[in-house]
């Protein structure tokens, strides 16, 4: 289909330092893309808390893959980020943003998520997690 | 990572050199200024002119700063780019931290690596 298109597929280790220098490759690539930055800001944070909760919590000591791909279509990013580390718990969807007053140092992350995506779909798949969301975008020039 | 530390009347200023303040940074990060605000001064001010992106981990890193500065000394921030004060306003941080459009001119005291 003519209106999407693949702009990339990336594997990464689900360690702290890879997914750090593979999401600064991810956004220097697309700020060459006709895409705002402040969207490309936005997804950038989407992928860091997402896969920052799969090196922590679906690989909890212990090496593993994430595979990260993304589509444009004219007015969205799409991503999907498969991991076969253990199983998430959904229920995390729907949980509630943290009391900044309490000062809490983290539970912010599926907050922020839910904030910036949309049309998120999670998925457990043959061993796999596959989590897919879209970052809107408007056009640009 | 690297931060420049900077006195400004009473206030201990701390420059954050380094553009992604992130989960793999975090620990390292909170370290560095837990050595720096070992100095006097009041309030402990961050300059952030430098972190281009933010994500939760480097933010708690920050409350957690705040944390270890206690009632007495406020931490606050100072020049945060447009994705960084995002997060502040979506977690509503902007709240908590005193938020400063610019960073004070200081008198350097020392560079820490």
């Amino acid at each position: 289909m003519a209106d999407r298109r693949q702009l990339l597929l990336v594997e990464c280790t689900a360690a702290l330092d890879d997914i750090r220098k593979t999401l600064q490759d991810v956004h220097s690539f697309l700020s060459t893309c006709p895409i705002p930055e402040c969207r490309v800001q936005d997804l950038d944070l989407v992928l860091a808390e997402v896969m920052t909760n799969i090196a922590r919590h679906g690989y909890p000591g212990k090496p593993g893959v994430i595979s990260l791909q993304l589509v444009q279509t004219p007015h969205a990013l799409e991503c999907r980020i498969a991991d076969q580390g253990g199983s998430f718990d959904p229920a995390f969807l729907g949980s509630a943003p943290p009391e900044p007053c309490d000062l809490p140092e983290g539970g912010y992350g599926w907050y922020i998520i839910r904030s910036l995506a949309r049309q998120i779909h999670y998925e457990r798949l043959e061993g796999k997690n596959i989590l897919l969301f879209s970052v809107p975008v408007e056009a640009v020039g | 990572m690297q931060v420049t530390i900077g006195r400004a009347g009473e206030a201990l200023v701390i420059a954050v050199l380094e553009e992604r303040l992130d989960a793999a940074v975090a620990i390292t990060f909170k370290e560095m200024i837990r050595d720096a605000i070992a100095l006097p001064g009041a309030p402990v001010i961050l300059d952030l002119s430098q972190v281009e992106f933010l994500d939760s981990s480097g933010l708690g890193a920050i409350v957690g700063v705040m944390k270890l500065l206690g009632p007495d000394r406020p931490l606050e921030v100072a020049s945060l780019s447009v994705s960084v004060r995002k997060l502040f306003r979506l977690t509503r941080m902007d709240t908590v931290f005193r938020i400063h459009e610019r960073a004070p001119a200081t008198e350097a005291i020392r560079a820490a690596e």
